[in-house]
């Protein structure tokens, strides 16, 4: 198919980096306008989160056998946290961004883009609170713990992909939306989030677990307890997975975007 | 056209059709598959050509002004040019950055102040935070919302909306300048102070697209001309006599007539 559009000005992604950096800032702003307690919220939705399950683990099933239990649940919810935000956050940004999407020519994907990054901005807040944790409970300190970056990355790369195609998708079926919030609700169940990996692993016939480990953030939330908890390395087989499965979405994301992006102002 | 002409192309449309569905809505996606699985039939969809086979060149230095009824495709021509929108078959290539006046406010965000508005405005066009920087005085001075600039452009009347929008477009240095209706809006001050600039940037040898129910406007800031009817290019060239012609045209047309009777 011949190009349909050719526009002589740069439209190159490093040369709107500025405009992402605006769009981010713009997130921000519009967030936590009309908010009292501003971006604090990013702390205090984990801490309650926290709080109810170390309450109901520890007082009311007492099954809590993880020696750095807060710690344990911290790492889940706060990587889960990361891609839910996203993940509800870029599925309409298209949407809420319409004005100038109907009215400006730039590359498309810097919307996701500045979405997730905007994101990673309430990530490292978060985990600075895990950080705090680590020091308050006494967790000894291991070079295991530089695995984390890399963890980090591989799923800021699956939540990338997912985000591209969530938010091209929902401009042509806004059932998207739904889809998205229900199937966060099923993605908290089936991550080891208040449960070791293991425990799925043991319990899981095999081929289920083959195809519960295609979750990418299994494997990310398990290598990051290692990391910190059991100062060892990645489990080969599940982090592995989940690197594969976050190039296999991300790729999969940029292609789909790509197609879809030049009905965005017909259909919004 | 003209004669000497060796200016390059700056804009080139081949044979550019856009299509829109006449039923907007999304179809109940079960009811759809129980059709075509049951009924083995598809439902025919109604669709819309707003432009059809157009094709123009417009070198560089050219101002063309586009005319025609409502519906007849103008909007839709500068959207593409724009590149906002796609065009269904046909291509658009478009050399040079583009300053688009579109209607109200050219994509702000009402949440955002007019500062915070201007920067991502202009950033999204492809400007570092140092041009914008530099031109930021500019852009204020020339809106003339000193007072309101750090309020939320929720709280902006439409003047000062199309104000601001028009002193982004101005500053940007762009190479192409598209304006629609947005002219109409301001006061009779800012209107006149706009055909100024639009002046100058003839002056400077940019490109103007202007699209205008005034021929009085296109007379003044035009030298090309193109005459849109029902999606498709009715004439194009020289404006002296597609003017004439079409002021001709809309005082024998009968919605004209109409309402010369009433």
């Amino acid at each position: 198919m011949p190009k349909r559009v050719t526009h002589h000005h740069s439209m190159g992604l490093w040369n709107h980096r500025y405009a992402i950096h605006n769009l981010v800032l713009k997130d921000f702003k519009v967030r936590y306008r009309n908010m009292s307690l501003g971006f604090l919220w990013s702390v205090i939705n984990p801490l309650i989160m926290l709080g109810v399950l170390v309450f109901v683990f520890t007082y009311v099933l007492k099954i809590n056998r993880e020696p750095y239990f807060a710690v344990f649940l911290l790492i889940g919810l706060v990587l889960f946290n990361f891609i839910s935000l996203c993940l509800t956050a870029s599925t309409t940004c298209i949407k809420d961004n319409s004005s100038v999407v109907k009215k400006i020519i730039f590359p498309r994907t810097i919307i996701p883009i500045s979405v997730v990054l905007s994101q990673v901005i309430h990530l490292c807040i978060q985990l600075g609170v895990v950080g705090l944790f680590i020091v308050i409970l006494h967790v000894p300190p291991s070079l295991t713990m530089l695995w984390i970056p890399l963890i980090l990355v591989i799923e800021l790369i699956f939540i990338m992909g997912a985000a591209l195609i969530c938010s091209c998708l929902n401009v042509y079926f806004r059932d998207i939306q739904y889809l998205v919030e229900s199937g966060l609700t099923v993605f908290f169940w089936v991550t080891p989030i208040f449960y070791p990996l293991e425990t799925a692993r043991n319990n899981l016939p095999s081929w289920l677990y083959k195809l519960y480990i295609i979750n990418p953030l299994a494997g990310c939330i398990a290598a990051a307890r290692n990391a910190i908890l059991h100062h060892s390395s990645p489990d080969i087989f599940s982090f592995g997975m989940a690197i594969a499965v976050a190039f296999a979405t991300l790729g999969i994301g940029i292609v789909l975007f790509n197609k879809l992006h030049t009905q965005f102002a017909d259909k919004i | 056209m003209m004669s000497k002409d060796e200016r390059p192309i700056i804009l080139e449309l081949k044979k550019a059709s856009k299509r829109y569905p006449l039923d907007k809505q999304t179809p109940f996606i079960v009811g759809e598959l129980l059709q075509r699985i049951l009924l083995r039939k598809r439902r025919k969809q109604k669709a819309f050509w707003a432009l059809k086979d157009f094709s123009l060149q417009v070198k560089k230095g050219d101002a063309v002004g586009i005319i025609g009824s409502n519906g007849a495709g103008k909007s839709t021509l500068l959207s593409l040019i724009a590149g906002s929108v796609f065009p269904t078959t046909g291509n658009v290539r478009v050399d040079g950055r583009i300053g688009a006046l579109l209607e109200l406010g050219a994509g702000f965000h009402p949440d955002l102040t007019g500062r915070e508005n201007i920067y991502l405005n202009a950033s999204l066009l492809g400007l570092s935070k140092q041009e914008i920087d530099s031109k930021f005085d500019d852009i204020l001075e020339f809106s003339e919302l000193q007072d309101f600039i750090d309020i939320q452009i929720r709280n902006y009347s439409s003047g000062m909306h199309v104000r601001l929008g028009f002193a982004v477009a101005a500053h940007i240095e762009p190479d192409i300048v598209l304006i629609d209706e947005a002219l109409s809006v301001g006061d009779q001050h800012f209107q006149e102070k706009c055909v100024d600039r639009i002046l100058e940037f003839k002056a400077e040898g940019k490109t103007l697209i202007f699209v205008s129910h005034s021929m009085q406007l296109v007379t003044l800031l035009c030298n090309q001309a193109v005459w849109l009817q029902d999606g498709m290019l009715h004439r194009a060239g020289n404006r002296h006599g597609i003017v004439e012609e079409y002021k001709e045209y809309s005082k024998t047309s009968n919605g004209v007539r109409h309402l010369q009777q009433a």
